[in-house]
C-alpha cells in the first residue's frame, strides 16, 4: 500500500515536473524582468526628462536674456516683443517638470516651442534685417533692379 | 443638366505641370495661377480671352501650392514647398518679391490673408499654423504659432469679415482660432470627417462653412451661437460648430476643394475624379444641398480647385493636374 503511495507521489512529481518548472521560471522571469525593466525605464525616464529640462532651459535663458536687452531701448515695436518674452516665461515657469504624470504635458510642452518659435523669429529679424534687406536684392532679377534705380521712385505705402 | 456649367475657355496655363490653385484678385479682374513649374502666373482678359499679364518665377525653388491676394489688391502672398512663403508687391510693369518668410520646418500648403489685411496666416506639413501680421513699413512679424493639429495642415482661410481662422488636417479635422489676450488660441475642432480635410469655404455671412474631404464627402456646418433658439449647447462663450449637412454619394474620389460662391451661394467642388460639381441648397425645413450641374471630364486629371469670381455671378474658374485652367459660365437650372 505505502509502495503503491510513493509510486503514486513520485509519478505526480513527474507528471507535474513541467509545470512547476514553468511556473518557478515564470517567477524568475518576471521577478528579473520587472527589475530591469525599472532600471531600464529610469534610466530612459532621466534622460528623456533631462532633455525635455535642457530644452526648456534654454528657451528660458533666452527668454530672459532677450527680456533685459530689450528693456534697454523699450520702443512700442519692442514693448509687444517683451509682452510676448514675458508671456513665455510665464508658461515655462507654470510647467510642472517635477511632475511627469501630469496630463497636458506634451500639450504644453508644444505650446512652449510655438512660443519660442514665434519668438525667437522676431528677435532674429531684429538682428538680421541687414542680411534679410540683402536677400532680398537677389531675388529681384537684374534689369528690374536697374529699371527701379534709373526710375529712383520712392516705394509707395499702401 | 449639363447646360448648367458651360465651358468658356481652357487655357494651358502651366505646361507639363500640375496647376494647383487659383486666386482672383478682390476687382475681379485678375486671376492668379500657380503650379509645380515654380511660377506663379497672373491672368488678365482681353475682350472674351484670358492672356498670361505676368510670371513670377524667380521667388521659390520648389511647387508653388497656393496663392493669394491681399484685400487690397496690391499684393500676392505665395506658400511654396520649399518651406517659404513670397510676398509679391504690384509694380506698374508686373510684381516684385518684397519679403521672404521663412520659419516653416518644411512644405508650406496654404496661405490667407485676413479680411483686414493686417493679418497673414500660414500652415504647414510640419503640423503648425503661423499667424503673421504686417505694419505700415511692410514688415511681417510672426505672432503666434500654433500646434493644435497632430498631422500635415492643408488649408487654411479666414472668415469673411471676422478676424477668425480655420484650418483643415490631414488629422481628419477642421479647427477655428481667435486672438485671446495677445495670443492665439484653438476655440473650436469640427470633427466628423473620415479621412483627410482637404479644404474648407465660408459662406457670405460666415455663420457657415463647408469641408471637403478624402472621405468623398462635403459637410456644412452651421455656428450656433450661445443662448440660441436651437437649442444646441455652448460650452463657452464661443460659438458651437454644428454639421447640419453631408453631402454624400456624389464624388467617387478625394474631393480637393470646395467654393461657396459669395454672389449666388452656390457650392462648387473640384474632385479627383477629374470632374467639377455644383450644388443648391434646397427649400426645406431642413437645410440640404441638391446637385445642380456635374461636368464629368472638366480636366484631363485631377480637379486640384475651383474659384467662382468675386465680382461676376456664375463665372467659374477651375484648374487641375493636367495644368490648365477652365473658364466656366454657370446658370441655376430652373426647379433646382
Amino acid at each position: 500500500m505505502a509502495a503503491v503511495m510513493v509510486g503514486h507521489d513520485m509519478f505526480e512529481e513527474i507528471v507535474m515536473a513541467e509545470e512547476r518548472f514553468h511556473g518557478e521560471g515564470y517567477q524568475e522571469g518576471y521577478a528579473e524582468g520587472s527589475h530591469v525593466g525599472v532600471v531600464e525605464g529610469r534610466r530612459y525616464g532621466s534622460l528623456h526628462g533631462a532633455k525635455i529640462g535642457s530644452e526648456i532651459g534654454y528657451y528660458l535663458g533666452f527668454a530672459l536674456t532677450w527680456q533685459c536687452l530689450l528693456q534697454k531701448c523699450a520702443d512700442e515695436r519692442n514693448s509687444k516683443k517683451i509682452r510676448a518674452l514675458n508671456s513665455l516665461i510665464r508658461m515655462i515657469q507654470k510647467f510642472p517638470y517635477e511632475d511627469p504624470t501630469y496630463d497636458k504635458l506634451q500639450e504644453d510642452l508644444g505650446k512652449i516651442r510655438g512660443k519660442f518659435k514665434q519668438e525667437s523669429l522676431g528677435v532674429k529679424d531684429r538682428t538680421t534685417r541687414e542680411v534679410r534687406m540683402g536677400r532680398r536684392k537677389i531675388k529681384i532679377p537684374a534689369h528690374k533692379v536697374a529699371a527701379a534705380q534709373s526710375m529712383k521712385k520712392p516705394y509707395q505705402t499702401p | 443638366m449639363k447646360e448648367a456649367l458651360e465651358l468658356l475657355e481652357r487655357v494651358s496655363a502651366h505646361p507639363e505641370a500640375r496647376c494647383w490653385f487659383l486666386a482672383w484678385s478682390p476687382g475681379g479682374g485678375l486671376l492668379a495661377s500657380c503650379g509645380g513649374d515654380r511660377t506663379v502666373r497672373v491672368w488678365g482678359r482681353d475682350g472674351p480671352q484670358w492672356s498670361c499679364r505676368a510670371v513670377l518665377s524667380d521667388g521659390h525653388q520648389r511647387t508653388v501650392r497656393r496663392v493669394a491676394w491681399s484685400p487690397c489688391g496690391n499684393y500676392l502672398a505665395s506658400a511654396s514647398f520649399d518651406a517659404t512663403t513670397c510676398i509679391w508687391k504690384k509694380q506698374e510693369d508686373g510684381f516684385e518679391c518684397i519679403t521672404t518668410l521663412e520659419g516653416h520646418e518644411n512644405e508650406v500648403k496654404s496661405v490667407a490673408w485676413a479680411p483686414s489685411g493686417t493679418l497673414l496666416a500660414t500652415c504647414s506639413r510640419d503640423k503648425s499654423v503661423w499667424v503673421w501680421e504686417v505694419d505700415e513699413e511692410e514688415e511681417y512679424e510672426c505672432v503666434s504659432v500654433l500646434n493644435s493639429h497632430t498631422q500635415d495642415v492643408k488649408h487654411v482661410v479666414w472668415h469673411p469679415n471676422q478676424e477668425l481662422l480655420a484650418s483643415a488636417s490631414y488629422d481628419d479635422t477642421v479647427k477655428l482660432y481667435r486672438e485671446e489676450e495677445d495670443d492665439w488660441v484653438c476655440c473650436a475642432t469640427l470633427e466628423g470627417h473620415q479621412s483627410t480635410v482637404w479644404s474648407v469655404a465660408f459662406d457670405r455671412s460666415g455663420e457657415r462653412l463647408a469641408s471637403c474631404s478624402d472621405d468623398r464627402t462635403v459637410r456644412v456646418w452651421q455656428s450656433y451661437r450661445p443662448g440660441n433658439q436651437h437649442g444646441v449647447a455652448c460650452s463657452s462663450t464661443d460659438p458651437t460648430w454644428k454639421c447640419i449637412c453631408n453631402l454624400s454619394g456624389y464624388h467617387t474620389r478625394t474631393i480637393y476643394d470646395v467654393a461657396w460662391c459669395h454672389l449666388t451661394g452656390a457650392l462648387a467642388t473640384a474632385c479627383g475624379d477629374d470632374a467639377i460639381r455644383v450644388f443648391e441648397e434646397s427649400t426645406g425645413p431642413e437645410p440640404s444641398f441638391s446637385l445642380a450641374a456635374h461636368v464629368p471630364r472638366a480636366h484631363a486629371q485631377d480637379v486640384n480647385c475651383v474659384a467662382w469670381s468675386p465680382t461676376e455671378p456664375g463665372l467659374l474658374a477651375s484648374c487641375g493636374d493636367d495644368g490648365d485652367i477652365a473658364f466656366w459660365r454657370y446658370q441655376r437650372p430652373e426647379g433646382c
